[in-house]
């Protein structure tokens, strides 16, 4: 009873590893993303092309190599052209994400609807098979293939580039005041934002590999609801500056009085003669803080 | 405007070229299919009504969206909001005594907007008390909509004699929307366009309306100027996620007549799309709606006719939306280059 309860827990976590190998890759594509100023809404429409990229090309080679970087080249070249609306012609950031998001969704049903249903069979292997007869630990590792493994190590590698190198902390600085970060030199839009949309592509594309490992028939379509899943680095942070602080200028001074005149209160009208400073203020396009 | 007219016609000239050269890679007949998707909505009289009937939710969603749109929020909450009002509709069906028509669908539009303004107010309620990225919330929630949703046909209100298909039991004919003209043209057509028209009165004409537009300008000068502006993202959500929810008891009462999966063909998403091409102005939603059911109409007999899959019409939004995205984002650029306008823009 307890060699089964043993096993159980086992499969169970080894399992949940599994199950949680895409959600990794997908939520370091969005951390960096995130990271430097860009939210990319597109995450998904990115991981189904690189879903359908890796089944044609398995189909096509067969070895998982060749999938696994056909479907990152595939993503990130979509995670280019995100960030050339997003960063170089400025489009909306949540416009754009969801516009690629029904465009990769219709690129792969066009391209992939020959894909659809067909068996793909990866052998990827697992590296810690050795470990396999070890209680406990090495029965939940051990059958697990290099995918699943290594999204661990790439999340120690994405937390060290962020945080230990210097690409790392001009990135974040574009993220966090893209302004201040030109205004010290970095390149924010030439480089940064596309080096990032390309690293979220390929971290995105690279999850659809790791389900068929286990020689699952697979077919594209439902397994793409795994990739409903989304960072919860995305909640709670809000980079973005108020916008339209002229815009705002421009629309409260004119009629300024006549709001006045139809809200007034003891308190705003306490507030008011503040209230003329702060509308310079606003000029600058710096964030207010009260 | 008559320039930015050709440039969006451009456009969708350019997304609709984009789509013709892609279809053609993959191996399908381009030429058919533009034909298809054009004459789909237009051809017969029945095309015509079905792009009203669609008109409705997308007009309904768009108002969701434009509505938190013009205090500077996002809602791309719409989908969801639109399936809880299905799911309140029914709800509303189902603990209600038989009753005639009228009071049953008043108190199903009821249960309908309760429920989605509850979903709606959600993201409004974080985003004003704690700042929250009410962008992402309303996106995640839509698929805990869709999810709740397949739990509930799947599971507690599941109809037994539907042979093991998840759906609910078909609605009661007193819980039926009535047909327009004999067709599947619903009375929630003028519920929309009413209030498209009350909205676009209140937000050019009121302080309501004058408030909002400070609010969307700049937040932090409207709270220094005394305004409530988290009351303000919480009514706009609230408000919101109902318009898209009596979209959600429209389909389920006047189309679907019952609970199913595939409520909705994406109409959330659509609404919000349309919000944004017409920058929120409540005065030109009804005309982008209809241009946008237009497309998804062309799509539905494009699935029929060509045996395309239904994603393929995706396909053809996302680049004509990319293509209009670039086009009035590049001309900004275009602008900054050449010096036309002054570089604080």
């Amino acid at each position: 009873m307890k060699a089964l309860d043993e096993a159980l827990i086992a499969s169970i976590a080894a399992g949940t590893l599994r199950a949680a190998t895409p959600v990794i890759y997908a939520g370091l594509g969005a951390v960096i993303s995130e990271r430097s100023g860009v939210i990319n809404l597109g995450l998904e429409g990115l991981m189904l092309t690189g879903a359908c990229a890796a089944v044609g090309a398995q189909l096509a080679f067969g070895h998982w190599v060749t999938s696994l970087l056909v479907a990152a080249l595939a993503a990130g070249a979509a995670g280019l052209a995100h960030a050339f609306f997003c960063v170089t012609l400025r489009s909306s950031q949540v416009v754009t994400g969801l516009a690629f998001f029904f465009l990769c969704q219709g690129l792969t049903a066009v391209f992939g609807v020959s894909l659809v249903g067909r068996p793909v069979t990866l052998d990827v292997p697992p590296p810690l098979a050795a470990l396999e007869s070890v209680r406990g630990l090495g029965q939940v590792l051990g059958r697990q293939d290099v995918m699943v493994l290594a999204a661990f190590l790439a999340t120690a590698i994405v937390s060290a580039f962020l945080f230990r190198t210097r690409w790392g902390i001009l990135l974040r600085a574009c993220g966090e005041s893209a302004t201040s970060a030109a205004a010290a030199g970095v390149p924010v839009r030439a480089s940064f934002p596309f080096l990032r949309s390309a690293v979220a592509g390929e971290h995105g594309g690279r999850p659809r590999l790791d389900r068929p490992c286990h020689g699952d028939l697979w077919d594209v379509v439902p397994q793409s609801h795994h990739a409903r899943r989304v960072p919860i680095r995305w909640i709670g942070h809000d980079a973005a500056e108020p916008p339209g602080a002229r815009r705002c200028c421009a629309a409260v001074s004119p009629r300024y009085a006549a709001v006045r005149g139809h809200t007034s209160t003891a308190r705003s009208r306490l507030v008011a003669p503040e209230t003329k400073i702060r509308l310079d203020a606003c000029r600058s396009r710096e964030p207010l803080r009260a | 405007m008559i320039a930015r007219a050709a440039a969006v016609v451009s456009c969708l000239a350019l997304g609709l070229a984009a789509f013709a050269v892609t279809i053609a890679i993959g191996g399908g007949d381009s030429i058919a299919i533009l034909r298809t998707l054009a004459t789909g909505g237009a051809s017969s009289v029945y095309g015509l009504t079905e792009t009203v009937v669609k008109t409705i939710p997308v007009l309904l969603c768009a108002l969701a969206a434009a509505l938190p749109g013009r205090l500077g929020l996002v809602n791309i909450g719409g989908e969801g909001q639109l399936l809880l009002g299905a799911i309140g509709a029914t709800f509303a069906v189902r603990v209600s005594p038989p009753m005639s028509a009228i009071p049953t669908l008043l108190v199903m539009s009821l249960g309908a907007a309760l429920a989605g303004a509850g979903w709606g107010l959600l993201p409004g309620i974080l985003r004003g008390l704690t700042r929250a990225n009410e962008t992402v919330i309303s996106l995640l929630l839509n698929y805990v909509a869709g999810l709740v949703l397949l739990h509930l046909i799947h599971g507690p209100w599941k109809d037994p004699a539907s042979l093991g298909w998840p759906q609910t039991e078909a609605l009661p004919e007193s819980a039926r929307l009535p047909g327009l003209w004999g067709t599947r043209v619903h009375p929630l057509l003028w519920l929309a366009l009413a209030s498209c028209a009350a909205l676009a009165m209140v937000d050019r004409r009121t302080v309501v309306g004058m408030a909002s537009r400070i609010i969307g300008a700049n937040a932090a000068v409207a709270r220094y100027i005394g305004l409530r502006v988290h009351w303000y993202y919480a009514i706009a959500f609230g408000l919101a996620g109902a318009f898209a929810a009596l979209g959600g008891f429209g389909e389920l009462s006047g189309i679907q007549g019952r609970l199913r999966d595939g409520m909705s063909l994406g109409y959330g998403y659509a609404g919000f799309f349309v919000a944004w091409l017409c920058r929120n102005r409540f005065e030109w939603l009804p005309l982008g709606a209809f241009l946008f059911s237009f497309v998804i109409t062309g799509a539905d007999s494009l699935q029929a006719f060509s045996g395309m899959p239904f994603a393929s019409v995706y396909l053809l939004q996302g680049l004509v939306f990319l293509a209009i995205l670039g086009s009035t984002a590049g001309t900004e650029v275009i602008e900054r280059w050449v010096g036309t306008t002054p570089l604080s823009k």
